[in-house]
């Protein structure tokens, strides 16, 4: 859709809702942009769609980095999984 | 293309900005008086029967739009060019890595032809190209024509998430080899999926114009650092071709572009695709999309059908399709001044009246004169200051990012000072294209002329600057 056609108010929590839905196959990023889209509403439904999706974006977020931390630092102790994991081996290592 | 929703002169609108200028500027101070050109004009006031305004510059208007345009439209291409001078650098492309491009053109080259050889091989090649972008802007034009609204949209669609999903992660592994990051698949699939999700919802769906525009950029930057992959002769080959190109489709009346347009206005649907567009439309009640329908639809093509396919694929024409735009269109977004300064005018004869009438309780009808005057002016230089960033509002073809950071590139393959000089004399085209685009208001093309500039400064810098600067650090290590 045309970017510089703002959204009408009627439009906006249906967009808004099927942001929310999107964003749960995996998606933490598509809730962190309804969050940025949709920040200045006042509207009580937009205003939870938001907040939740920020906190599912965060929780994601967590996970995500705890998850790298342990990888980069167990992946040589694992052997062969480590390697197998590893979308690139750094040079230098075993 | 440059073009610019009014059709009329720019004349008649500096002068209907001068008009409703005058009728403002009475009530504001006006303080850029040492910019200012009267024109002699002795503005009917009919609100304030106190002040005797200055008149107002309409030249000064014009510059202020200008430069906002002009900034508009710099940073995106800065930021796209910067975009890709990292990547490589990061990745040291250098004239040694081949990619897939390489082995779809029909002419390979090799150091060890002669001058005369490479050229007639990288002509043969660019040609090729070239071609093929003609038959996708046809093919474009033709479903366009007979109403597949779906077809677009899906090939536009597919296209842009395969690009986004695939050289997005081919990107991210490289840059994590270079930088010897050790990642494994589970996040990168995961961050590459939300990359090219997003991605699509934000360009082809709503979101933030933030995202979109930097999604516009990070799309162009992405086939901009592949489409570097090319042989040397053939990628300048090339981008002079497209230059010419560019001519061609934009201002002949045959070419596809100008019936890409007036099909997509007529239909008054526009084509979703690589659009850089710098604003909101505030007032999108009376700013009709038939601009922004001719703008979309005109920058597309689809440059990329069978190169950017990865080796992987081979039938699956999906790949690349539209993702880039071979249109290189820089529009103009111009307000509609009618209707804002019927607006303003109404306000003022309110203004007036209320003055009239009331004559006798003078002290409160006072207060209220100056309360009601206050607001007025509030309002108006909100509006004022709305309608200015509309006027400044640039959209800017993905196309032209594209070639113009292609060119970035090529200079990057050599030395830094080629990539400064490149620069500024791409910028400097952009801003004597932004120029004609404000004289002609009409459809113009955004690549030939920074091009031209940046092929001529770059050739210019490899030949004698950068040996001249080598040989003045030797002597003075020397000497």
């Amino acid at each position: 859709m045309d970017p510089t056609i703002p959204l009408k108010e009627e439009e906006k929590e249906s967009v808004c809702k099927k942001m929310w839905i999107i964003g749960f196959f995996g998606l933490p990023f598509v809730w962190f942009t309804m969050a940025c889209y949709f920040w200045k509403e006042k509207h009580p439904k937009i205003r939870f769609y938001v907040f939740w999706g920020l906190v599912g974006f965060f929780t994601e977020l967590l996970i995500l980095v705890f998850w790298m931390g342990i990888f980069v630092s167990k992946r040589d102790s694992w052997g062969e999984t480590g390697e197998s994991l590893s979308a690139v081996l750094p040079v230098g290592t075993q | 293309m440059t073009e610019s929703n009014t059709t009329e002169p720019l004349n008649e609108n500096k002068n209907k900005k001068e008009i409703s200028d005058q009728s403002e500027e009475n009530k504001e101070q006006v303080q850029e008086k040492g910019k200012e050109k009267g024109k002699g004009k002795t503005t009917e006031n009919k609100n304030e029967k106190t002040i005797v305004k200055e008149p107002k510059i309409s030249m000064y208007w014009f510059v202020r739009v200008f430069a906002r345009k002009l900034r508009n439209v710099l940073v995106p291409v800065t930021l796209t060019m910067l975009l890709v001078i990292v990547l490589i650098k990061i990745t040291n492309q250098n004239s040694d890595t081949t990619d897939q491009f390489s082995q779809i053109l029909i002419y390979h080259e090799s150091s060890s032809d002669s001058n005369s050889k490479k050229f007639g091989g990288s002509l043969l090649n660019a040609v090729v190209i070239v071609g093929v972008v003609l038959v996708m802007t046809v093919f474009l034009v033709f479903l366009i024509k007979y109403n597949c609204w779906k077809i677009i949209w899906g090939w536009l669609f597919l296209s842009c998430f395969w690009l986004l999903l695939v050289f997005g992660a081919l990107k991210m592994i490289d840059v994590c080899e270079n930088l010897n990051l050790a990642v494994d698949w589970i996040t990168l699939a995961f961050l590459d999926f939300n990359f090219a999700v997003v991605g699509v919802i934000v360009i082809f769906w709503h979101g933030p114009l933030k995202s979109n525009q930097i999604y516009t950029i990070l799309m162009c930057g992405l086939v901009a650092v592949y489409l570097t992959t090319l042989p040397t002769w053939t990628t300048w080959v090339l981008l002079a071709l497209i230059a010419l190109y560019d001519i061609f489709v934009v201002l002949s009346p045959k070419g596809p572009l100008k019936i890409l347009v007036e099909e997509s206005m007529k239909n008054d649907k526009p084509i979703p695709g690589l659009i850089y567009s710098s604003i909101i439309y505030l007032f999108s009640a009376r700013i009709k999309p038939k601009n922004s329908g001719s703008s979309s639809s005109s920058e597309l093509n689809s440059n990329f059908n069978p190169i950017s396919s990865p080796s992987s694929d081979s039938g699956s024409g999906s790949g690349s399709g539209s993702g880039s735009n071979n249109v290189n269109s820089l529009k103009e977004e111009s307000s509609h001044l009618e209707k804002g300064e019927s607006e303003l005018e109404k306000d003022v004869e309110n203004d007036n009246t209320l003055a009239e009438d009331n004559y006798n309780e003078k002290s409160s009808l006072l207060q209220n004169e100056e309360r009601k005057k206050r607001r007025l002016l509030a309002r108006r230089k909100r509006r004022r200051k709305k309608r200015f960033e509309e006027e400044s509002g640039v959209k800017l073809g993905g196309g032209d990012l594209i070639f113009y950071s292609v060119l970035i590139g090529k200079a990057a393959y050599f030395d830094y000072e080629t990539i400064f000089t490149c620069w500024i004399a791409i910028l400097v085209g952009l801003a004597v294209t932004l120029f004609f685009l404000a004289v002609y208001a009409k459809a113009l093309p955004a690549l030939p002329i920074s091009i031209a500039f940046g092929m001529i400064f770059f050739f210019l810098t490899k030949i004698i600057l950068v040996p001249m600067v080598k040989q003045l650090g030797v002597d003075s290590v020397m000497t």
